[in-house]
Parts: C-alpha cells; structure tokens; sequence
C-alpha cells in the first residue's frame, strides 16, 4: 500500500487518471473515506481516463450508474455505485456489481466497504483520508496477485 | 408431474419429469436467464404434452451460484408454484453436482465446487458410496487454499461441477486428485433429490451475506 497526497480536487482527478491506467476488465475499486472525502471527485478523474464523455455525478440516490466508455482496453461500461444509502446487504446484493463487471466493465463503489464480503478478495481499494480542508491522502492497494502499481505516490 | 429449475451457473436449464419419463434442455449458456427461462419452460410443456396445470412439484436450484441467475429461477419457481399451487422444493447445486458423481460412478471423497466469481469458490465436501454424505456445510473458499487443504490432505478426491472447470488447473494440480468437469448442476439429478423431498419455503443461498452483514450497523446516517 502507498498513499499519495493530493493538495486539491484536480490532484484528486490526476490520482483517478492514474489509476485508471491499471484497471482491466472485471475490477472492481472500493473507494473508502468520510463524506466529502474526494471519492466523487476522484471518480471523474477515472471516468474521463476511460472515455466518459458524459457528466459524472454522485449515484447516491440511484445506488448505481452505468456510463458508456471509450477506450481501447476492452472496457465497455463503467458502473459508478454509492451504497451509502443502502438499507441492508440484500440491496447492496441486489446490484450484483461483482457480476455485472465480469466481462467487458469496471466498478467503482463508494462506501463499498460495507458490502465488502460481495466483492471477494480481488478487488482494488483506495483509503481516503482528509488531511486538511484541500489535502487528502489517498492510500491505494491493488488486488492480492496483481503487478504492484509503481508511481502511484509520487 | 415435476418441473425443475436450474439457474445457479451462466447455464439457464429446464426439465420435466413423471413416473419413468424424464426430459431436461439447455434453455442458454450465456447469462440469458431472463429471456429464455419462462418460454423455455412452454417449450418443454408444449412438446410433452402438458401444461402448467399438470404440474404438481417445483424443483428449484437455490444456489449458491450466479446471483443474477439465481434471482430469476427463484423468482419463476415461486410465481408459478403461486399460481399453479404446486408444491416447492429446493436443492443446492453443491448437492446436484454431488449427486451428478455419485451417477457417474464416483466414489470416496468428492469436493462439489461452483464458480463464486471474484476469484472465489462455492464448495461443500461430501463422501460418496451408498448414500450422498455430506461432510461439512457450503462455504466460500479460495481455489489456492481448496487445493492446499486437499494437498495437506494427501487422500483422493475428485472436484465436481463449473468450478472444476474455471479452476481446473488448481484443483488438477492436487496430487490424487480429478477433476471432473460438469457445466452445469444437471436437472434431471436435481428433480430425482427433489422428489424426495419435503417442500418448504425456498431463498436463494448466497453464502457471502453471513460475512458482509456484519459492516451494516456501523454505518453513520446523516
Ligand atoms: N484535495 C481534494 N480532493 C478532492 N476533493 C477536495 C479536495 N479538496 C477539497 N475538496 C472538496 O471536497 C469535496 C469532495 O466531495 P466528493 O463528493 O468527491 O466527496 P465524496 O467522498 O464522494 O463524499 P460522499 O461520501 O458524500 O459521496 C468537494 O467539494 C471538493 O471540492
Ligand atoms: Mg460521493
């Protein structure tokens, strides 16, 4: 695990791009960290790297958003979910990400931690930690078996 | 006559059975559970000839398997057990691919394992000989740690069903062990358990729920 340090919101999209650059098709990221941690933010940064054109915004009151990607990595969809709203597993269940990003998508989840047992032991996982009110720190481990991802905290 | 369900894998799989006859068809192997289930079914009843009113007994796989199969054939089973009155019964589909061994002659220790997804592993043991014993309950398991349990073990098993196939070369490398690879928890074994078998309220088995339930309450609310 290494955390990187991000002095504003365009740092914060910067470290999306970035990781974007390591995800294939099937993965699936945890975004973890307080309200108004950054995981929106960080989530448009990996959204434009995969050729979102459209607008991403929080999917808090929708659970779970597809967008279209461009790309030449094969992946297809990117499922954008929040389960800060989800009442109970059953819901969380109910989205079947894991199975939804199988062949040709990536997920990314805000508050997915709290379903963590849905998504198996292969999955990506960034730690957001307010510093101060612009910095965030962001901690990143990638899944058990992967290439480790260099240069993710210069 | 018994109509059975099997959506547990990609696999979406239907049969009818009465007295001594006995059909079962692969409806799709590609996730089209939605789309081919419920026509599938009308296929199989047109062609016996029956209809849904003949139907006195739902077999229906409850997992564990592929969540969004698995919502599908429960939500059909029990719609049309509604409808039709027929009585309900669920099977596991580690129980199938055990049963399906046991038909194919195998003996001894049998490992059932379907696919988990997310690099994990539905399995349950079982000894086989007069009876489908099991030996301990369905688990989530990792295909590394299944193969070091039974490299430690230094016995014979065989590895049945859809996770013997993904994961064919952890599991084969297993000294002793055999891999033997069954798509799909066949209907026909199903219905033949399910025959057997009290009807009760059926849920789909998840088997990850247990663990991921416990971060719930922690969760702050504005
Ligand atoms: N370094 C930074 N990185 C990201 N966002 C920052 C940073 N500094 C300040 N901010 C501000 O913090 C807020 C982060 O909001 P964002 O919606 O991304 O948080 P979130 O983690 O998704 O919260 P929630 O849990 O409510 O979904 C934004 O208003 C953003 O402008
Ligand atoms: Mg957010």
């Amino acid at each position: 695990m290494s955390a990187r340090r991000c002095a504003n919101p365009a740092d914060t999209v910067a470290a999306g791009r970035a990781l974007a650059a390591w995800l294939v098709p099937g993965d699936v990221v945890v975004l973890t960290g307080p309200l108004g941690a950054g995981k929106t933010v960080f989530s448009t940064g990996v959204a434009a790297a995969l050729g979102v054109r459209e607008r991403v915004t929080s999917p808090t009151f929708t659970l779970v958003r597809p967008h279209a990607c461009a790309n030449d990595r094969g992946i297809v969809t990117l499922y954008h979910a929040d389960l800060y709203r989800v009442e109970s597993l059953d819901e969380a269940a109910d989205l079947a990400l894991g199975e939804l990003v199988e062949e040709s998508a990536v997920a990314l989840i805000e508050w997915g931690e709290r379903a963590e047992a849905l998504w198996g032991p292969d999955h990506w996982e960034v730690r957001f930690t307010i510093e101060d009110d612009d910095v965030r720190e962001l901690a990143l481990t990638a899944p058990p078996g992967r290439a480790p991802v260099t240069g993710w905290a210069a | 006559m018994i109509l059975g369900i099997e959506t547990a894998t990609t696999a979406c799989a239907a049969g009818l059975a009465a007295g001594e006859r006995r059909v079962e068809s692969l409806l799709a192997s590609d996730r089209r559970h939605v789309e081919v289930l419920v026509p599938g079914i009308q296929s199989l009843l047109a062609a016996w000839p029956a209809t849904l009113g003949d139907v006195t007994r739902i077999v229906v796989d409850h997992g564990p398997g592929l969540f969004t199969g698995l919502r599908v054939g429960i939500a059909t089973a029990v719609a049309l057990a509604e409808a039709t009155g027929a009585e309900l019964v669920g099977v596991t589909s580690l129980e199938v691919y055990a049963a399906e061994a046991a038909a194919r002659g195998v003996t001894g220790s049998v490992v059932a394992v379907v696919d988990g997804r997310r690099g994990e592993l539905f399995a349950q043991s079982f000894t086989l000989g007069d009876a489908v014993v099991a030996r301990d309950i369905p688990r989530v398991v990792r295909p590394r740690d299944l193969a070091e349990h039974w490299a430690g073990a230094a016995a014979p098993v065989t590895f049945v069903g859809d996770g013997a196939v993904r994961y064919a070369s952890d599991l084969g490398a297993v000294p002793g062990a055999t891999c033997l690879e069954v798509a799909w928890p066949s209907v026909e074994t199903a219905m033949a358990i399910g025959a057997q078998r009290d009807p009760s309220p059926v849920h789909p088995l998840y088997l990850r729920e247990a663990d991921a339930v416990a971060n719930f309450p922690t969760r702050p609310w504005p």
